[in-house]
């Protein structure tokens, strides 16, 4: 190969972007067609709640979109810190990212034990089946985003800070912060609406 | 451009040379074995469907007594709604699917593209074993109690829910469909890169082969409508295994529970695009092969992948056809219909390209041309009566009939299978490094024609006159007594289908095994990329990275030089 191995790097990133870019669109719209639907029961219900339920405390939920803003905002941080050479910078926001990530799963398993303190359970009509469903694959969709978090942690570990690391964080944390709108969606239409 | 990526050693031992490869080639073989196999097990369905339509109450022959021997060999009406069930499903997810976009997909594209690879050569060997995976868990479902899903392929609440489909068979089919999903998903990722940023230095977007543009279209509408069948599926398998109601039947306004026909929203906003992800490989397959098979250069290629791509974007937005009895609001079901015939345009201005380039052509009938001719027939046909069932007033009368069948058939069935085949019997070379046998071949064709032509004309006929589609004996209704003979005449014709497959099967096996070696590396000769390297395509396809100077279809121009009547994308072009 005559190519240099800078313009290498480049296409390497552009096709990661770019794959990223259309995995992100699919993602979307897998929620896309959650929020679809929440917006046809919505609107089939002149009353929201249904069923004479009320809205659910919003303290849980609030701290749990705070997290995992504060989650986002250190994993940027990370990646600047890697962009700026900081080597030991790096591995601090990159387990502060962890950490929050972590006590956002953490939350979320307070969310739905509250719920069935309130009385809103499985099987309770609609209401009930739109918070848990809808929580429960973004839930899976954060202990993804956590694994791919970890998937970081050999390069970490070694100071690796090669451009194949480049890659692969900027890649996670772009999924990291798709989840976090997704969140503050769910947070807005579900129980704040 | 560069192409360093992920260069490696050609793998020495069994495991990673055929099992756990990252090579798109044996990547593409193993989709092709895969859909062969499901091709099988799905068409013996339907041969199981259709002898029960045409003799109902009598012992399907030889294998019956051995698959229902509680019944003395008569297929029962639970196991007749999970083989239409199952016959759907296999043959659009588990057959046309790995066929035609995940082996000719896998296949084509890096060759075509002048690519030594995929993008993601690793995302690709997962795509693989995730559908391998998925197709262990259908075929599970079933043997376990209740059997498989039987809620038809569209498995629609209230037939899907638990109160229709008790037993985890119903489960297991969501579950398999959603890991499917994530595979073909991985596999448009894959697919989409790698056209955009691997085409060989020179190649343009309309200097791709349409075989490309059709499979990269396919990949774009998987990549967009996958996941929205991945969540319905997937709230459907919360109903069913958690207990919450998205689906569940009940006034949503009054008591707050789910909606049946939310799910065929959900369901036909993929399903409609997944027509079309269907066919839109076998289009590109086609408008590729009359060219090359008629000496002369793609009439209106660019206008044809513009029309192809029209027709991915308006794809989009007709899925209500599919519901118009669902008490759709009119306003709604005139949208939806004026929005279906638009589709209409696209499509006819690429099939008046196909004529155009068939047109004083001087064609050369091989096997593979024989097929592309056949798929310019069948979905002509399949197209023209698709417009009875767009067109609300006709729709009514004629939904759930055996016209529609008959219809989706001529269109996703015919045309999509003869697509398949047009494509083996010319790859195959560049496939396996040998040649299939034309007799053989033309057998095949021919055999295939009469008889699918028999079954989905003959469909066409018994819906018209009324006959439901998913019943186990329609002949116990009085307007249907007269209807016997015709559906005989459909079974048998189908009985004559299956046989002509067992030609191909014979052909495909005993050129694997005891073909000749072919010497010649472009037995078809045509100028794409692909054919300028030896067959078999060597590890990593391309020594060089080839440039591109000019488009796919240059062929039959009188001023070509040393006795070729074509040349090869990779020569400067020389003016007609
Ligand atoms: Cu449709």
């Amino acid at each position: 190969m005559t190519t240099g191995t800078n313009e290498i790097l480049i296409a390497e990133k552009e096709r990661a972007d770019l794959a990223m870019t259309v995995t992100l669109v699919s993602f979307a719209m897998l929620f896309a067609t959650l929020f679809l639907m929440y917006a046809v029961f919505r609107s089939a219900n002149p009353v929201w709640p249904p069923m004479g339920f009320a809205k659910t405390s919003l303290l849980l939920p609030n701290l749990s979109l705070a997290i995992i803003f504060f989650s986002s905002l250190f994993l940027h941080t990370t990646q600047r810190m890697y962009q700026l050479g900081n080597s030991r910078k790096v591995s601090y926001f990159y387990y502060l990212t962890l950490i929050f990530a972590l006590a956002f799963v953490g939350i979320q398993f307070l969310i739905w034990k509250q719920l069935k303190l309130d009385g809103i359970y499985l099987d309770s009509g609609i209401f009930a089946s739109i918070i848990y469903g809808f929580t429960w694959i973004h839930c899976a969709h954060v202990v993804m985003g956590f694994l791919g978090l970890l998937y970081c942690f050999p390069m970490i570990r070694a100071k690796y800070a090669n451009h194949n690391f480049s890659i692969r964080l900027s890649n996670v944390a772009k999924f990291w912060h798709f989840l976090g709108i997704i969140w503050f969606l769910m947070i807005l239409f579900i129980f704040v609406l | 451009m560069t192409y360093a990526h992920g260069i490696h050693e050609a793998p020495k031992t069994f495991i990673s040379k055929y099992i756990i490869s990252f090579d798109h080639k044996v990547i593409a073989k193993q989709f092709l074995w895969y859909g062969i196999f499901f091709l099988g097990v799905g068409g013996m369905m339907a041969l199981l469907i259709r002898w029960t339509l045409a003799y109902p109450g009598e012992a399907f022959p030889i294998l019956g007594s051995l698959l229902f021997p509680h019944t003395n060999g008569v297929v029962p009406p639970d196991t007749y709604a999970m083989l239409f069930t199952l016959h759907g499903t296999i043959m659009i997810f588990y057959a046309i699917t790995p066929i035609l976009i995940g082996a000719f997909g896998n296949f084509c594209i890096p060759l075509m593209i002048g690519a030594r690879d995929m993008a993601f050569p690793m995302l690709n060997m997962l795509s693989f074993w995730f559908a391998f995976l998925s197709g262990l868990v259908l075929l599970a479902s079933l043997f376990i109690p209740y059997g498989g899903a039987a809620g038809g392929w569209t498995s629609y609440p209230t037939l899907s829910t638990l109160i229709g489909s008790p037993g985890a068979g119903q489960t297991l089919w969501c579950l398999a469909i959603f890991i499917l999903g994530i595979s073909s998903t991985m596999g448009a990722v894959n697919y989409i890169t790698t056209v955009i940023s691997f085409r060989a230095p020179g190649m343009g977007y309309f200097d791709m082969p349409l075989t490309v543009w059709g499979l990269w279209l396919t990949a774009i509408l998987n990549a967009i409508f996958l996941p929205v069948l991945g969540a319905g599926v997937m709230l459907l398998i919360f109903d069913r295994v958690f207990g919450t109601h998205f689906f569940l039947a009940g006034a949503a306004a009054t008591s707050g529970t789910g909606d049946p026909v939310l799910f065929q929203h959900v369901f036909w906003i993929f399903g409609h695009p997944e027509v079309y992800i269907l066919i839109l490989p076998a289009w590109g397959v086609v408008s590729d092969l009359l060219s090359f098979f008629s000496r002369k250069p793609a009439f209106g290629a660019k206008a044809t992948a513009l029309s192809m791509t029209t027709i991915t974007i308006l794809s989009t937005v007709v899925y209500g056809h599919h519901m118009f009895t669902t008490q759709m609001s009119p306003l709604l079901t005139q949208t939806f219909m004026t929005l279906t015939m638009t589709i209409s345009i696209p499509s006819a201005i690429f099939f008046a390209n196909w004529l155009g380039t068939i047109w004083r052509g001087s064609i050369r009938f091989h096997s593979p041309m024989l097929f592309s001719l056949g798929i310019v027939f069948v979905f002509g046909l399949g197209g023209l009566t698709g417009l009875y069932l767009g067109t609300v007033s006709t729709d009514l009368y004629l939904h759930d009939t055996y016209f529609v069948v008959g219809h989706f058939h001529y269109t996703m069935a015919a045309s999509v299978l003869l697509g398949g085949f047009a494509g083996t019997y010319f790859w195959f070379p560049k496939m396996f490094g040998k040649m299939m046998n034309e007799t053989l071949a033309k057998i095949h064709f021919w055999g295939s024609m009469v008889g699918l032509n028999g079954i989905f004309f003959g469909m066409l006929l018994v819906g018209y006159a009324g006959m439901h589609r998913r019943l186990y004996n329609p002949f116990v209704y009085e307007f249907m007594k007269d209807m016997t003979s015709i559906n005989t005449m459909i079974t048998i014709s189908a009985l004559i289908m299956g046989a002509f497959q067992l030609v191909f099967v014979y052909n495909f096996l005993h050129t694997l095994i005891k073909g000749k070696p072919v010497t010649d590396n472009n037995p078809w000769e045509v100028g794409t990329l692909e054919w300028t390297i030896p067959s078999p395509a060597p590890h990593y396809n391309f020594k060089e990275i080839p440039t591109v100077k000019c488009g796919p279809h240059e062929l039959g121009n009188p001023n070509l030089k040393n006795g070729r009547d074509f040349q090869y994308q990779t020569e400067e072009l020389v003016e007609a």
